[in-house]
């Protein structure tokens, strides 16, 4: 376990001026993402996930902490300094309508980031593009057709093309199937998955779905109001919550599996905003085991076992999770019938 | 299951709305269902995007959008059609005895109007108070849905409230007037995680005089607060029942595919489980079942249509479907 992570941000913090002042919408924040690891970050709005992805992806520059990316601090380079850096670095974003240009043919989208990094000659390029075409499933005869001729689920399938034209080391996906229905949300969680067996490239996975993140995800890191708040295994996660957070995630990301009723767990009020951050731990206004320590110090973001994730909490494990221990034991398909609650 | 029973409160029969078509031709966005929700019971609808769930609610409203229009069958609330009633009395039930509840709040929340004045006005419509008294119950609708501090609120515009709040004052503008039937479109779609928690269980715990129509695209919600599920497919329904069984005994392969596409937390990783290919678009003529070029189980009977009809578990469990997932040992496919 030598080998340094492919991606590690450390003591990332990214604010935005506000009339009220500087707002951190990423506060301190670790993370670290292994070579062909797949990392899920979740949190709902206003927690930082999708600002830390484009800190991450450089659309926003850090005011404080690194980003080490194989081994170098891209934090600070400047747009002509990372575009060697792009090439290795690709990004797939939620809405497949308007991340890409309406006006092009799916060919020159396809084409733009090979000749921008000189991948080879005009017949180089075409073959790579039909390569790609049929790498995320879509016919050939694509290549001469607009994006508007394409359903969601299709659109998306070229973001992914388009993301993988360079055989990236890592692609960072923010919300990539939430816009999509749910038969075709399976079908492009498995082309990425594809993809990876393929080209053994890490993903960082932006969501709001804790139920699809652990079902994709190596290891799961839980975000609320710019910070960690748990990071483990996504076993761990589900299985193992350890934040009040998330076992209240858990049990209010409905899946249709009924015979699994999960006890409720519901949060009293709204997610604060960065602007207006409680004091103490950001949670604890909405905590249902919060005490008086909670409200006057914050906690770090710490190891709860040997082997085990982190946590930022001063009570660990004291909320249980919203099911029983038993329910993952069985690994039965048929476990939606008679299973224990 | 149609229509007898007296505590029916929405009834819709036999409905088909069509639009035109370029070529000339009529697509029936919804085409031929009939449903009923009775007091105290949750319906929850669902589909996925261009299944015709949302035209279906609109129409309960009588807002079907142009160049859609209402081709056949009927809509009835507490007996009281609502397919060709004139737009006068449309608006009386509207926000009398059909509460309406939409994804995006300030579809349904005039922004230029305080949050009392949007309740007072429609209490004073519906239930003929004075203003003072309208603005008593405005304010004891809005404790009812669980809001801090409503007598402030009163003075709030719908843009001062975060999302939860506002789809909070969208349902006590929904419930204030004592409806029969609350039709909710996606009604926690835009909303995150534990805000979704929070107005489920208010919709789980308000709804109880009423009956409700819930529209969603997700398996899981529907799960969480329906007592029967409905699934459509352009504009068909394929499936309806008792909610704990048709999602533990799905006899439709679409809604078993449907619940195998889902992501859950006890199910073995990495990969999902999807439908294959993608739902048709509009067509003027249908052939036998829509689902059939996705189907596993497609054969040549399938080239006419199905009428859905019970499928020998709970009475109202009905199937639209030849080859219907044998009933020994039926189970969700993993």
């Amino acid at each position: 376990m030598s080998v340094p992570p492919l991606l590690e941000a450390r003591d990332l913090s990214v604010g935005f001026r506000t009339r009220g002042g500087r707002v951190h919408a990423v506060d301190r924040v670790s993370l670290s993402v292994g070579r062909g690891e797949t990392v899920g970050l979740v949190g709902e709005s206003g927690s930082g996930k999708s600002t830390l992805a484009l800190t991450i992806m450089r659309a926003h520059r850090p005011d404080g902490g690194t980003i080490r990316f194989d081994g170098r601090d891209i934090g600070q380079l400047s747009p002509a300094a990372m575009k060697p850096i792009r090439r290795r670095l690709q990004m797939i974003f939620q809405d497949p309508y308007a991340s890409l240009d309406p006006r092009m043919t799916v060919g020159r989208i396809l084409a733009e980031p090979l000749k921008a990094h000189r991948w080879g000659d005009r017949t180089a390029i075409r073959a790579r593009v039909a390569d790609l075409l049929d790498a995320v499933g879509l016919p050939s005869d694509a290549v001469e057709r607009l994006p508007a001729q394409f359903s969601g689920g299709q659109r998306q399938r070229i973001a992914i093309a388009r993301a993988i034209a360079l055989e990236p080391d890592m692609i960072v996906a923010d919300e990539p199937v939430s816009a999509l229905d749910v038969s075709i949300q399976a079908q492009i969680v498995n082309l990425l998955r594809d993809i990876q067996e393929r080209l053994d490239n890490a993903f960082l996975v932006i969501a709001h779905d804790l139920a699809l993140v652990h079902q994709i995800a190596d290891r799961i890191v839980v975000m609320y109001l710019g910070r960690v708040v748990e990071e483990g295994t996504a076993d761990d996660i589900v299985e193992r919550p350890q934040h009040p957070y998330t076992v209240a995630l858990l049990s209010a990301t409905p899946t249709p599996d009924v015979a699994q009723r999960r006890q409720r767990v519901i949060l009293a009020g709204d997610p604060p905003s960065p602007i207006d951050r409680p004091a103490g731990c950001p949670f604890h206004p909405r905590c249902p085991i919060a005490e008086d320590r909670c409200r006057m110090e914050t906690p770090d973001l710490t190891a709860h076992g040997p082997g085990r994730g982190r946590v930022a909490c001063f009570f660990p494990g004291r909320l249980p999770p919203p099911w029983q221990p038993h329910t993952f034991g069985t690994d039965s398909p048929t476990g939606t019938e008679g299973s224990p609650r | 299951m149609m229509g007898g029973a007296t505590d029916t409160v929405l009834a819709v029969e036999d409905l088909r709305i069509g639009f035109p078509l370029a070529d000339g031709g009529v697509f029936n966005a919804v085409d031929g269902v009939s449903l009923a929700i009775a007091r105290g019971e949750i319906l929850g609808l669902v589909g996925e995007s261009g299944s015709g769930k949302s035209m279906l609610a609109l129409a309960t409203m009588g807002l079907v959008p142009r160049p859609g229009r209402v081709a056949g069958g009927r809509i009835e609330v507490l007996g009281e059609p609502v397919t060709g009633a004139p737009e006068k009395r449309l608006r009386a039930l509207r926000g009398g005895r059909i509460g309406m509840v939409f994804q995006d709040p300030m579809t349904g929340l005039n922004p230029v109007r305080s949050v009392g004045s949007i309740l007072a006005e429609s209490i004073r419509r519906h239930q003929g108070l004075d203003k003072a008294a309208a603005l008593d119950r405005a304010e004891a609708a809005l404790k009812a849905v669980g809001i801090p501090a409503p007598r402030a609120r009163l003075e709030a515009y719908p843009h001062q409230l975060s999302g939860g709040l506002r789809q909070r004052v969208m349902i006590a503008l929904a419930l204030v007037n004592h409806p029969a039937v609350i039709v909710a479109d996606e009604p926690t779609t835009a909303l995150d995680a534990t805000i979704q928690a929070q107005i489920l269980d208010l919709l789980r715990t308000r709804l109880s005089d009423a009956g409700g129509l819930l529209i969603t695209h997700d398996l899981g919600v529907a799960a969480e607060i329906c007592d029967r599920i409905a699934v459509i497919y352009h504009g068909r329904l394929v499936e309806t029942g008792p909610a704990a069984e048709v999602l533990s005994r799905p006899v439709h392969p679409y809604t078993a595919g449907l619940i195998a596409a889902a992501p859950r937390f006890d199910r073995a990783r990495p990969r999902l489980n999807p439908i294959p290919g993608q739902p048709p678009g509009p067509v003027a003529e249908r052939r036998g079942c829509s689902f059939r070029p996705r189907c596993a189980h497609a054969g040549e009977a399938c080239g006419v249509a199905p009428a859905l009809e019970p499928v020998g578990l709970s009475a109202d469990h009905r199937a639209a479907c030849w080859h219907p997932l044998p009933a020994a040992g039926r189970r969700v496919p993993a």
